[in-house]
């Protein structure tokens, strides 16, 4: 039994101009103690995906699973009540961007607190004690005055960080990170990893990183699955995705990320804009931007198949197979 | 590129505008038409300005006919019956009288009778909510033109002119604003009724146009500060200063981008308003500083309508119906401005 | 000087600039316009025109009036009542003052207890019946002036049912009336304005973390979400209060209530001058005061808005 299964998970939203289905089928599965990296534009499903496992998509939106199971037990079938109470106690979620996501009328004292005495069941004087441990455990120095300043008191890496701390304050075992490190500089970036990997090994946390930036998975996912239009479309041990990327969207991703240690002249993007999740064509929703499609690609979507020890694609071409014929050339 | 032709960039510019103009009324017609509560209020006030603009000309008795014997009537099912007379009419208006003339010839002396019943003076009160509402409206509607004038002008100035010019217009706005100018009013009306008389020899300020431009003179604040806003941001768009360099004249500037912009803004400015104001017309003639009789007014009315209320005889209708017309219309007016503004600018519901 | 104190001492100076705006303007209208009631003298009976000469010196030049006046007002003395003989200005708002208080703040509690629950549940039943129903009320006790829900709410609760006393001024079952139409628009706004302003905090994102911490809606709605959405109605007290004032000179009239509305009317309709002023000027302060007293108190909710100096 795996830690988190995920099997055909579906989630729709009924809009003015119709259906739209922004989750077609997500799968994969989730050890202890591992990181998957999830990555993918805008739209490409990857947070409305961790939002329905949560339980956090307005009622408007209708989720449907094969299997979502967390520790054996199926997510889906829970009574809201129970749903709740797992929230912030074994499965936590960080947000993009800290400023819009902490209360700005509260301390940030008061807003761990809250976590405290919920999930820890901590009162009066140790609440101050935890709060101040869980602000100094993240990294922000003189933690007691800070545990009094407002959200917009804190510089942007720092307001991360208090996030981070309240979130966990009631030491789940599963985080999802929304895109934690987007709205933040680059030096700040690596420090907030950093520390979720600090964290990850001192508590034995899984955890999900979601972002659109192949270069944060590099380092700190041992496992990635890269979505596209509400599906995975790769999905591969890290080291393996960046060596072998064998689908056509994976390979477009890397090519337009600037690399140090090649030289070279122009980034090459890819062409097209994203998918309209309104009115997808029966066939690959990749098609029209990939410069490998075969007249099978729009007859037919395709199916995840495994081209290599835990390495899966969603593709009716051979990328490989091709790419070699190609460089024998 | 090519350096284009000073035809052709006009040309451009206003096609430009045209569009932009275009689906952003044909967006708001289509939110529009969905509101239902609008819809019904558009319909109801049309047909109440057209029923106020052509009652001189329809068959009621007259408002200010005084019968004590028939006092305090109830509401009666009479339709119609005997005993109208032209001569009881006061101080009508060179159209109205046109109307009283022609309905003369075609109903005759006929009348409609109470219906609505009557009031303490036996006066026919459908005939009086009818009169009542052809002021009020009136008041409402150029009242407001008069704050919207007073209001755009001194906005748009500011705006343009900018500066310290803009800086201590502003704050006259400001020190006003801090001022309670109902009460002003209140007392500006009570000095200037002392001396209605005078006033009108000396200066020919008739009494209801002075009611008029007093009222107005409440409401232009707000209007001011939004124009001038709007001025200050268009005046730094890029399509002005393009409009500039190619010599455009300031009126056509004016003409071309500001007045599309500003316009939505007027037009729910302007039916959220006219309540207000009728409202406060009817507050100060339900105060007696208002409409004074034997004019009628609604709030007149209102006033009646409270005063005759006493545990020993229910004069129901007299508080009712007045209330009701005064009701249903802003009530209307409210729902109308609400349904605009969401359909001029959907980001601005639920505010 | 500390920031606050500066802040406050700038506003006072506002405020007694806005004063002297609307005294000067009233004096002047009351003395300048041809046949104004200081002009004329033909207005006041004997003894009252003594008294006037003896305060105002209407026999000495205009400016030197003017600033007798201001004078006087600075200490405080409105000056003696212009028709009724007896009474001091003063006098007369002393008398009322209290009653059209205590009349005002149960209005406004009205509004705020109607009000505030109104709107919350508007908010978080958005688009279902509930929300258009009390939407739909609330639109109309906007557009329904406080007169005719007056004349509605005595022909049912005091003709026909008999609840309530027609009026006069005694015990608290004198109030309830007058104080609830009194109230009802503002409670209108005040449940449209936190509908407003709930529905844009819910749709913040620290709402959403709030929910990811496992907090029941409830509490996510009573501790994180009421802080912001009440903040529009905040800033709205103060013009309530001034609304409140306004609509209390009709509220007054209706229920026999002699509180300052109904003087500062009577004062109208008698042309009693001084009184009328004295009144104009003692609302503008009030407006004014409580202006002031909103705005520090937006600023103790919000600590991300400070004080504008």
């Amino acid at each position: 039994m795996a830690f988190l299964e995920v099997s055909d998970l579906r989630v729709s939203f009924p809009t003015e101009d119709g259906l739209v289905e922004a989750v077609r089928g997500v799968s994969y599965e989730l050890g202890v103690g591992e990181t998957l990296g999830v990555v993918g534009e805008s739209g490409s499903g990857k947070s409305v995906t961790h939002l329905a496992m949560m339980g956090l998509l307005p009622e408007t939106a209708r989720v449907a699973a094969g299997r979502l199971a967390f520790e054996g037990e199926e997510l889906l079938e829970m009574d809201e009540a129970r749903r709740r109470a797992m929230r912030g106690k074994e499965i936590a979620m960080i947000f993009q961007d800290p400023m819009t996501s902490l209360n700005p009328f509260s301390t940030l004292g008061t807003q761990i607190a809250e976590m405290l005495r919920m999930h820890q069941g901590l009162r009066g004087k140790a609440l101050v004690d935890g709060a101040v441990r869980a602000l100094a455990e993240v990294g922000i120095p003189k933690p007691e005055i800070r545990i009094e300043q407002y959200p917009h008191e804190f510089s942007g890496g720092m307001r991360q960080r208090a996030m981070i701390a309240m979130m966990l304050a009631g030491h789940p075992k599963l985080l999802i990170a929304d895109e934690p490190t987007t709205a933040l500089d680059v030096t700040v970036q690596a420090q907030i990893l950093e520390l979720l990997r600090g964290l990850q090994e001192a508590r034995g946390m899984s955890i999900i990183l979601i972002t659109h930036d192949l270069g944060v998975v590099a380092g700190q996912a041992h496992r990635v699955a890269v979505m596209y239009a509400g599906r995975i479309v790769e999905e591969a041990e890290t080291r393996t995705l960046f060596a072998r990327p064998s689908h056509p969207y994976t390979r477009g991703l890397l090519s337009s990320i600037p690399r140090l240690d090649r030289d070279e002249e122009q980034l090459v993007p890819i062409p097209g804009t994203p998918p309209d999740l309104l009115h997808l064509s029966g066939g690959c929703p990749f098609r029209p931007r990939c410069s490998f499609a075969e007249p099978a690609c729009g007859e037919s979507e395709p199916a995840l198949r495994e081209i290599g020890p835990g390495h899966r694609i969603a593709c009716h071409v051979d990328l490989p197979a091709l790419l070699k014929v190609e460089e024998a050339k | 590129m090519k350096p284009r032709s000073q035809e052709e960039l006009e040309r451009l510019l206003s096609e430009a505008a045209k569009v932009r103009g275009n689906s952003l009324w044909k967006d708001a017609m289509r939110r529009f038409k969905k509101n239902f509560a609008a819809k019904i209020s558009l319909w109801f006030l049309v047909l109440l300005s057209l029923l106020s603009f052509f009652t001189p000309l329809l068959p009621f008795a007259p408002p200010a006919r005084v019968r004590l014997s028939e006092q305090f009537q109830a509401p009666k099912l009479e339709l119609i019956r005997e005993g109208w007379s032209k001569a009881e009419y006061h101080d009508l208006g060179w159209l109205s009288s046109k109307m009283v003339d022609l309905r003369a010839s075609l109903f005759g002396t006929k009348e409609i009778g109470p219906i609505l019943g009557t009031d303490s003076k036996g006066r026919c009160l459908l005939s009086r909510i009818l009169w009542g509402g052809r002021v009020s409206l009136l008041v409402g509607l150029v009242a407001t033109l008069v704050s919207l004038l007073v209001g755009v002008s001194y906005g748009a100035l500011s705006g343009y002119f900018g500066g310290w010019v803009d800086n201590l217009m502003m704050r006259i706005v400001d020190v006003l604003y801090s001022i309670p100018f109902i009460f002003l009013v209140i007392f500006l009306m009570t000095v200037l009724r002392e001396n209605q008389d005078l006033l009108e020899q000396r200066f020919g300020l008739d009494r209801m146009m002075l009611f008029f431009a007093v009222i107005g003179l409440v409401y232009w604040l707000t209007m001011a500060r939004v124009v001038r806003g709007q001025v200050l941001s268009l005046k730094h768009k890029e399509f002005v200063e393009a409009a500039e360099v190619m010599g455009a004249s300031t009126w056509r500037i004016l003409r071309q981008h500001l007045v599309p912009n500003v316009l939505s803004i007027v037009i729910v400015y302007l039916t959220l308003t006219i309540p207000r104001v009728m409202l406060f017309e009817a507050f100060l003639s339900f105060l007696g500083l208002g409409v004074q009789p034997p004019d009628v007014s609604w709030g007149i009315l209102a006033a009646g309508g409270i005063d005759a209320i006493n545990p020993i005889h229910v004069y129901w209708w007299f508080v009712l119906f007045p209330g009701l017309a005064l009701g249903f219309t802003l009530v209307a007016l409210n729902f109308l401005g609400d349904g605009l503004r969401d359909a001029l600018d959907p980001k601005l519901k639920d505010r | 000087m500390p920031p606050f104190l500066r802040f406050l001492f700038k506003r006072f100076l506002w405020m007694l600039a806005t004063l002297w705006v609307v005294f000067t303007v009233s004096f002047f209208l009351m003395r300048a316009i041809p046949g104004g009631p200081f002009a004329s003298e033909r207005n006041a009976p004997p003894e009252v025109e003594a008294n006037l000469r003896k305060k105002y010196g209407i026999d000495r030049p205009l400016f030197e009036q003017y600033l007798r006046t201001g004078v006087m007002l600075l200490q405080g003395d409105f000056g003696p009542s212009f028709k009724m003989e007896d009474y001091s200005v003063n006098e007369v708002i002393a008398e009322g003052l209290p009653k059209s208080a205590s009349l005002g703040i149960l209005a406004l509690w009205i509004a705020l207890l109607l009000g505030l629950p109104a709107g919350i549940l508007g908010a978080i039943h958005r688009g279902k019946l509930t929300d258009n129903l009390l939407m739909f009320l609330a639109t109309a006790g906007i557009a329904l002036p406080n007169f005719v829900i007056a004349s509605i709410l005595i022909l049912f609760f005091v003709i026909l049912i008999p609840v309530f006393p027609p009026g006069g001024w005694g015990g608290f079952s004198h109030l309830i009336l007058p104080a609830f139409c009194l109230g009802a628009p503002f409670a209108a706004y005040v449940a449209r304005l936190t509908r407003t302003g709930m529905l844009e905090i819910l749709g913040q994102d620290y709402i959403r973390t709030a929910r990811a911490k496992g907090l029941s809606e409830s509490k996510v709605i009573l501790r994180h979400a009421l802080k912001g959405g009440l903040l529009p109605v905040v800033s709205f007290l103060g013009p309530a209060i001034a609304g409140i004032l306004t609509g209390s000179l009709v509220i007054e009239r209706i229920f026999f209530i002699p509180g300052l509305g109904t003087h500062f009317v009577q004062s109208a309709i008698n042309r009693d001058y001084t009184l009328a002023m004295g009144c104009v000027l003692l609302f503008t302060a009030l407006v004014y005061a409580m202006n002031l007293l909103v705005d520090i108190c937006y600023t103790v909710l919000d600590p991300r808005v400070g004080l504008e100096g």
